[in-house]
């Protein structure tokens, strides 16, 4: 196989991991508007890196972890607030980031993958980025797995349990801001919610236990990713789109099975 | 006597400058088992959130076990009304009830002994053949008394019970008050309910709450008490002894 596709098909197995595993938190304490306007925020901080000249990842990174700790904060301190809010970091970031990119010199010709997602200019680098992101997800929530549960399930317990609930509340939006700055990667900041959020939404149709939500969200992920890849190589197709419908085409799947399994 | 457990000195409690409570006193000893009975928007549950620590009193002084209500909370059991939180979040009955024993330590690992306890605990409830079905799947009886198992999974000292007759059939709801008379034996328990006769069954004492508490340590009530809690005429109805909650009522 091409070094070129290999390392995009890798890219989709290593991105389905971190998406599953958040993605599942995401779908299950109802946090995809959040993970949208991270991923929306992010495009401010493309925009800002291209003016500045450095790299784009490193603004959507510095942006999304910048967003998503904002609508932790106003989350705990103003909540009434919070949904206008994630409104208005979802339109102010394209603003921002579009902003940018109009006073940038040079060629600005990939920014258009980052709205609409190219696996297939995933670089070495980016690999070994994801896969250290990757493991630190993994360790995270292996380690912090009960007190997870606890906060998504029963918030209100939880902090009376002592449970620093702001705390995990404000990691688990770094996590989110971590993983969509990788699946902007190959999806593009546009679809990233669905990625998200659909792998996660189509286990929770299958099975009502956690762990086996996030295993089966990880496989999901990777299956829609890497036919979603082999389709848009195939069909001379955009990657990022064709992965999303993959992921509709399988959540479709799931709620008929789950229907007809209710109606047997 | 006892200690107070716990103690409210000239409370009050003011949201955007309006005042929810006034001047609260009580005190709360290990023996006691108070029904706080009072109409909706009386302040129940901002008394509740108060003890409980997730909300702070704007004026007068909280100790809970002597210490500042978010240390005092340690020994506190909750059990909150059901509609509280999403059931259909997939969660089994037996992790349900082990996240009783979470706290402050992020890495706490569960322990083979937490594990009995959640399943003695379950027997105790009358839910130990729940322990592996979802929490969504329960009926409103069944998951009252998984969470009280949660509540009691880290040996409270006081338990606070949030409406606890609400979603609950008679039938229930009399095993329910037989068993936090039996719990009574170890632990302080505080119900907040607009149910005044789900009150009179259990509770030991009653405190009447409407911004103000009226509470004289015992299970007589006075009309003037209920009418100024109630703002309405109320009339007066007597189950006679054990389950008296209301003076004589003497017709002028």
């Amino acid at each position: 196989m091409d070094s070129l596709f290999f390392s995009s098909y890798l890219m989709c197995v290593l991105a389905s991991i971190a998406a599953g595993l958040v993605g599942s938190y995401v779908v299950i304490k109802r946090l995809s508007y959040v993970s949208g306007s991270v991923a929306h925020g992010a495009f401010g901080g493309i925009g800002l890196a291209t003016f500045l000249g450095i790299d784009p990842l490193i603004g959507a990174t510095v942006f999304a972890c910048l967003t998503s700790g904002f609508i932790g904060f106003v989350r705990t301190k103003a909540p009434e607030h919070e949904d206008a809010l994630i409104g208005t970091i979802w339109s102010v970031g394209m603003a921002v980031g579009l902003l940018f990119i109009h006073f940038s010199s040079g060629y600005t010709g990939d920014l258009f993958s980052y709205l609409f997602g190219n696996i297939l200019l995933t670089s070495s680098l980016d690999l070994w980025l994801v896969a250290g992101l990757d493991a630190l997800i993994i360790g995270c929530i292996y380690l912090l797995y009960r007190p997870l549960q606890a906060l998504t399930f029963d918030e209100d317990y939880a902090e009376i349990l002592n449970i620093p609930v702001r705390f995990l509340m404000m990691f688990l939006f770094i996590l989110i801001a971590f993983t969509s700055v990788i699946l902007l990667q190959s999806v593009g900041i546009i679809l990233v919610i669905t990625l998200l959020t659909l792998p996660a939404a189509s286990a929770w149709l299958m099975t009502q236990s956690l762990k086996k939500l996030q295993i089966l969200a990880i496989l999901f992920s990777a299956c829609a990713s890497l036919c979603g890849l082999a389709l848009s190589i195939q069909f001379d197709l955009p990657s990022g789109p064709s992965i999303i419908l993959v992921t509709v085409g399988i959540y479709a799947c799931c709620f008929v099975w789950r229907h007809l399994l209710k109606h047997n | 006597m006892h200690a107070p457990i716990l103690e409210l000195n000239d409370v009050s409690f003011k949201y955007k400058n309006q005042s929810i409570l006034e001047n609260i006193n009580l005190q709360v000893f290990p023996e006691n088992f108070l029904a706080i009975i009072g109409p909706n928007g009386a302040g129940k549950s901002t008394l509740l959130k108060l003890i409980l620590g997730t909300l702070n009193p704007t004026k007068g002084v909280l100790l809970s076990f002597e210490k500042n209500t978010k240390k005092g909370r340690e020994k506190i059991g909750y059990l909150p009304q059901i509609r509280r939180f999403s059931i259909s979040y997939p969660i089994t009955v037996l992790d349900c009830v082990l996240m009783g024993v979470l706290n402050r330590n992020l890495f706490k690992k569960i322990s083979r002994d937490d594990y009995e306890r959640a399943h003695e605990l379950l027997a105790l409830v009358k839910a130990d053949g729940l322990a592996s079905k979802q929490v969504g799947e329960l009926s409103g009886g069944q998951l009252q008394r998984v969470l009280l198992a949660r509540a009691l999974m880290k040996a409270p000292k006081l338990l606070v019970l949030d409406e606890p007759t609400c979603s609950v059939d008679q039938p229930t709801g009399q095993h329910f008050f037989e068993l936090m008379e039996e719990l009574n034996k170890d632990m302080a328990i505080i119900m907040v309910s607009h149910d005044l006769m789900a009150v009179s069954q259990a509770a030991k004492t009653i405190a009447c709450l409407n911004k103000t508490l009226s509470y004289h340590n015992n299970k007589e009530l006075s009309q003037k008490d209920i009418e100024s809690a109630y703002c309405c005429h109320v009339d007066l109805i007597s189950h006679g002894v054990p389950h008296r909650v209301l003076g004589d009522h003497h017709h002028g």
